[in-house]
């Protein structure tokens, strides 16, 4: 337990920057304007309407500062030397790694919280106030979705040598994972795999295809939100699959319910399992920049 | 004790080799100054005793332990000033020194370790806005925190005025008069000369002289410059002097001979044959080479043009 001093560095270090503050401007507006949606996002939620707006903005924007952030942890201060200050206190290589992710995501939650709070209140003023148990539990799994998104980073961060390379590996990670996965998916692996032209509003009951939806940090967290409002089962945003369980609209939204029945549902596909989705995301990286930066030449 | 040992230290880079077979052994309470050209591979070992970085081959051992196993009780024992380091630009000096006094769990406070680098003043200000030698004295002050057994400062002249140069050398002084053994690195000569005890001089990797600084300079080939001031100079004195064994020129001026000598058996027989002549001696006086001509002799394996005394 040596990361909580770099972890407090961090912290203060970041929390004063220009970028922290730019977001939650972001967040807070995004948030703001998403409050609400069609009559039947209003019917299905009622007076948790408000938590529904929080989604996407934290999904996208959030990630993206996430990922903006932590990608530039370790390798920054390689480039600038500050790393041999960082390396020549008491501390074991990943203390360091520790450090940098909790400290970064502890800043990251003054404009996640600040947002909650803010557009939480807001909202409340039009729709009344929504379910405390589901709002601190949507705020927790935010929390460990920065959390992972964090890790991501700081993992390349840890693992690649020049800020060039790290870059490269976040924006792939935020483009490939984070915004484009749905079509990433359907086009670049299901399809030309198993030749099943996939139609979006109306997809295949194929358990593979949907499990390959919730496997990305994004696809987990829908999951799992969508699971705290009790929408529907499925990777996608939650207006998609509301609109999807309408009678008469059809969206683009993968829904466990409506291409399985009830009785059916693939044990892959159910909520809890987006946790281990969670936790395989944070793992996995951590172990493969740990493993590259352990015995790493730092100077 | 000693503090630091290395055998055959080396670390390779895929076309070059950085330190090559280093066999370093410094002793506990020791000022020792590691001396050579930039690039010589003064960082690399540094950054090995500290495990930065992994040998290629052999070994360091420091205050008793393997960088490789040990660093967390390297590091708590060590205070470091690294080469070519950047403060974080938006924490003010005591939130530096609050890092490393929380990470080394130490009794110091920010106020007393910034005072004695003289940054008291600006203990609340960014450190983004202050200057090179300022950055300087700040990484300093980190170093000391916890009183350390060992401290390594790797060129620490880098960017200081006089006053700073002269902040770095009392430090010096009395944190080895603490107790403290003191290993630094330098292509700043003369700051060398005025705090270590012993230094030893690496080029390209190897270490090519190590030990005092008086007995480097009788290693060499440096001249050295013998001043007499005499009541009458002796007729034919400049040509007996001249073809004595290493004595490169004589010059005279009123009645003061300037003999320059070459090599570290050359002086005695000169200031014989000065006492011999019926001349007396008003006074006499020796310019030795100074360290910087004996880092070149070494690195160069020539000695630099006599230059006047």
């Amino acid at each position: 337990m040596s990361w909580p001093p770099l972890a407090r560095k961090e912290f203060y270090d970041h929390i004063q920057s220009k970028g922290i503050w730019l977001l939650s401007g972001f967040l807070i507006l995004a948030s703001y304007i998403s409050i609400g949606g069609p009559p039947y996002v209003v019917a299905a939620l009622e007076n948790n309407t408000t938590l529904a707006a929080f989604q996407a903005p934290v999904s996208i924007f959030a990630t993206f500062g996430a990922v903006l952030l932590s990608h530039r942890s370790i390798v920054s201060e390689r480039e600038s030397g500050s790393i041999k200050f960082v390396s020549g206190m008491p501390v074991r290589r990943h203390d360091i790694l520790l450090g940098k992710a909790i400290g970064q995501t502890a800043v990251l939650c003054a404009p996640l919280l600040l947002t909650f709070l803010i557009v939480g209140g807001l909202g409340t003023l039009q729709y009344g106030l929504f379910s405390l148990s589901k709002f601190a539990l949507f705020v927790a799994v935010s929390v460990v979705y920065l959390l992972l998104n964090v890790c991501v980073g700081v993992s390349i961060s840890a693992a690649v040598t020049t800020s060039v390379q790290a870059a490269t590996a976040a924006f792939s990670y935020y483009l490939v994972f984070i915004l484009g996965w749905v079509d990433f998916i359907i086009y670049q692996i299901y399809t030309p795999l198993t030749g099943i032209q996939v139609n979006p509003l109306n997809p295949p009951a194929s358990e593979s295809l949907f499990l390959l939806h919730r496997l990305s940090p994004a696809g987990a967290y829908n999951v799992l939100t969508n699971w705290i409002l009790s929408t529907g089962n499925s990777a996608s945003w939650i207006v998609g699959v509301l609109a999807d369980l309408q009678p008469n609209t059809r969206s683009n939204a993968l829904v466990v319910e409506l291409a399985f029945s009830r009785s059916d549902t693939p044990f892959v596909l159910h909520e809890e399992l987006a946790l281990l989705v969670f936790a395989g995301w944070i793992l996995v990286p951590f172990s493969v920049g740990y493993y590259r930066f352990r015995r790493a030449d730092l100077a | 004790m000693t503090v630091i040992t290395t055998t055959d230290l080396t670390k390779r880079y895929k076309s070059e080799t950085a330190v090559n077979g280093l066999d370093l052994e410094i002793q506990d309470g020791e000022v020792y100054g590691f001396l050579g050209p930039n690039g010589a591979g003064k960082s690399t070992t540094i950054s090995m005793l500290m495990d930065y970085v992994r040998p290629t081959e052999g070994a360091a051992r420091v205050l008793g332990c393997d960088p490789r196993d040990d660093v967390v009780n390297i590091h708590q024992r060590v205070g470091i000033l690294p080469d070519r380091f950047s403060v974080y630009q938006r924490l003010t000096g005591r939130r530096h020194l609050n890092y490393v006094i929380d990470s080394k769990n130490a009794s110091d406070t920010p106020e007393e370790l910034l005072a004695r680098v003289g940054l008291g003043d600006v203990i609340d200000r960014q450190a983004g806005t202050y200057s090179n030698g300022m950055q300087q004295r700040l990484g300093l002050a980190m170093a000391l925190v916890g009183s350390p057994d060992l401290l390594i400062l790797d060129e620490p002249f880098t960017g200081l005025d006089p006053h700073g140069a002269r902040t770095i050398r009392n430090i010096v002084y009395e944190e080895n008069d603490r107790g403290a053994a003191v290993f630094f690195s330098s292509h700043v000569l003369g700051q060398v000369e005025l705090v270590c005890d012993r230094i030893g001089i690496l080029d390209d990797g190897d270490l090519i002289a190590e030990g005092r600084i008086d007995d480097l300079r009788e290693q060499v080939d440096v001249e050295s410059s013998l001043r007499f001031t005499l009541d009458q100079i002796p007729p034919g004195l400049d040509e007996t002097l001249r073809v004595q064994d290493g004595v490169v020129k004589v010059t005279e001026d009123g009645n003061q001979v300037v003999v320059v000598t070459r090599g570290p058996n050359a002086r005695w027989p000169v200031i014989q044959t000065i006492e011999n002549t019926s001349a007396s001696v008003a006074s006499f006086t020796i310019h030795e080479p100074s360290i910087e001509d004996v880092f070149i002799a070494h690195t160069t394996g020539r000695a630099e043009p006599e230059r006047s005394v």
